[in-house]
């Protein structure tokens, strides 16, 4: 069975907490598309997705927090909008004014998006301000 | 979500809640979008901002009767919008809720502290939204209703406090009135005691010319016959014993006046030193020349007097104390008349008049054997306008008056004890402090 979203190593931050949890993301998002077809386990599985985001957020800003990133306050407000996003999407999924197919869609492209622009700036940032990538 | 929805629409239907006006202000017109379909289903009449300054525009126009607002805005944030609206008195009543991104509980206590009536983080699930928005709703409703009773019963209160000084206003104009009868009828008491009197004095007069006109004729001899005509001697002794007569009729005459000074010349305010029994013997007095004008069939009652000889002089206003015995006495002449006119010859009236010190008082007992009252009629019988007598008899107030009297000129107290059939006794109680130190 082929999975709807592969993890590409290309958008590896190198920064390992990062990147581990972008890679659980990857599995949430795989498993939502198994279970798309058994209502409870969907349910829960899209529990999981939104306790997970907001836990991931709230990780990701603790780094940029540890590091000194200066753009971190523009970052949280993008990282609200995305929770508030995900949030709408939800509940239009949950009326029935969204398949689950559109919504895996709106999945996919929400999470790359963020995670190939927004976030890779703080490696960006890293590297310039000449931090290094360790111990992350 | 059915059985939640029913159970709302049941409570709002119950409290005849109106379609709800709610304003949602949020800078994200997807969020808007998305909270206005998750309204489509209930009756709520939804209304969008997208910033705080334009819903501030909105709310001048037409107030909301809730608010669901975005804690994070450019510009004028949630927080400083509810603050402004708690600060006005038109926009301060109507719940506000806030939705925000973040649940820190720094942010949550902020916005009570600003006013905010719930607070709701993102990502928030529909039904708890609905819930949450209807529970505030129904409260708001609740609460108007509460507020429209509160009018209604001010409203209520002003209209009964109006009809309570009319009816008292009524009321001291009756016992006003009452007042006046009282003296129209002591004035035709003691009239009548006067044209006693009077009439006494006028016969003896006419009496005594004749017999002087027939001492003349026989002193000068011009009678010859007629009727036997008196020696002199005899109608010398008849002519003193009348000008003695007339002299007694006077002096009566002037004693009845004088009651009458007494009872209205003194001003009725004035407080002074009084002798209690000496103005208990007045009362009765004035009552029973008051009673046998109205009544020619007057019982002749019976007097018992244990009066205490050593009763100190009160100050106290005197025709007040006067007027109050005499409608006691009044009260116990009728029950007296009354038992008479039910049982007949065999019963003997009797009054007791007692007079004690009873620290912190002065006590004036009125006991009277007359026909007496029950339980019912006891507890009510300082009431004005209840009267057990015939309407040419009275008209109820004069008890009520003397428990004014006895209240409010004397300080006092008036109590009564009675048995229906047998006996009534008032005791009127009279301070033996000074009134001045009462008064402070």
């Amino acid at each position: 069975m082929s999975k709807y979203l592969h993890w590409n190593p290309k958008i590896s931050l190198g920064i390992g907490q990062i990147d581990l949890e972008h890679q659980t993301f990857v599995e949430i998002i795989n498993e939502l598309d198994e279970v798309r077809k058994q209502p409870e386990l969907l349910y829960r599985s899209l529990l999981a997705l939104m306790k997970y985001a907001a836990f991931h957020f709230q990780s990701e800003e603790n780094i940029m927090y540890r590091i000194d990133y200066p753009d971190i306050e523009h970052h949280q407000d993008l990282h609200i909008r995305l929770m508030e996003q995900l949030n709408n999407r939800m509940i239009q999924l949950n009326r029935g004014d969204l398949d689950i197919d559109q919504f895996l869609v709106f999945l996919k492209k929400w999470y790359v998006e963020h995670t190939t622009k927004a976030d890779h700036k703080i490696l960006d940032y890293l590297i310039s301000s000449g931090r290094g990538v360790g111990g992350f | 979500m059915t059985a939640a929805n029913e159970h709302f629409v049941s409570l709002e239907k119950s409290l005849e809640c109106p379609v709800a006006t709610v304003l949602i202000v949020d800078d994200d017109p997807e969020n808007l979008e998305v909270m206005r379909t998750i309204f489509r289903d209930t009756s709520c009449r939804i209304k969008t901002s997208v910033s705080a300054e334009m819903a501030l525009q909105d709310i001048e126009k037409e107030l909301p009767d809730l608010m669901l607002i975005d804690t994070r805005m450019p510009g004028m944030d949630g927080y400083e919008l509810c603050r402004c609206l708690k600060a006005k008195e038109r926009t301060r009543h109507f719940p506000v809720l806030f939705i925000s991104p973040t649940d820190l509980p720094h942010d949550k206590l902020r916005a009570f502290e600003v006013g905010a009536l719930d607070f709701i983080t993102k990502p928030y699930q529909e039904e708890e939204l609905l819930v949450r928005v209807r529970t505030h709703l129904l409260l708001y409703c609740f609460y108007h209703g509460i507020l429209n009773r509160n009018v209604q019963l001010a409203q209520a209160r002003d209209v009964l406090t109006e009809r309570l000084d009319t009816l008292s206003r009524t009321q001291s104009l009756l016992i006003e009135s009452e007042k006046m009868a009282a003296a129209g009828r002591l004035l035709a008491g003691v009239s009548h005691e006067i044209r006693n009197p009077l009439n006494f004095i006028c016969t003896l007069a006419d009496l005594s010319v004749n017999l002087l006109e027939e001492m003349d004729e026989a002193l000068s001899g011009r009678a010859q016959d007629g009727p036997f005509l008196p020696p002199p001697i005899d109608a010398m002794r008849m002519l003193s014993h009348n000008c003695d007569e007339i002299s007694n009729n006077c002096r009566r005459a002037a004693g009845v006046v004088d009651t009458m000074l007494e009872h209205s010349v003194r001003n009725r305010e004035s407080v002074q030193q009084t002798d209690i029994n000496h103005v208990l013997e007045l009362a009765v007095q004035q009552t029973w020349s008051d009673s046998s004008h109205v009544d020619e069939s007057a019982v002749f009652v019976e007097l018992n007097q244990h009066l205490n000889n050593d009763l100190p002089k009160l100050s106290l206003n005197r025709d007040s104390l006067l007027q109050v015995l005499k409608n006691i006495l009044h009260n116990a002449f009728d029950a007296m008349t009354e038992k008479q006119e039910t049982i007949g010859v065999q019963y003997r009236p009797q009054l007791t008049l007692s007079t004690l010190v009873q620290d912190p008082w002065v006590e004036i007992r009125i006991h009277d054997n007359g026909i007496g009252m029950d339980s019912t009629l006891t507890k009510r019988v300082f009431e004005p306008f209840l009267t057990t007598k015939a309407p040419d008899r009275g008209k109820g107030v004069g008890l009520s008056l003397a428990y004014e009297m006895v209240q409010k000129d004397l300080n006092g107290e008036i109590l009564v004890e009675s048995e229906s059939g047998e006996y009534a006794e008032f005791v009127v109680r009279l301070p033996l402090a000074e009134p001045e130190t009462l008064l402070h």
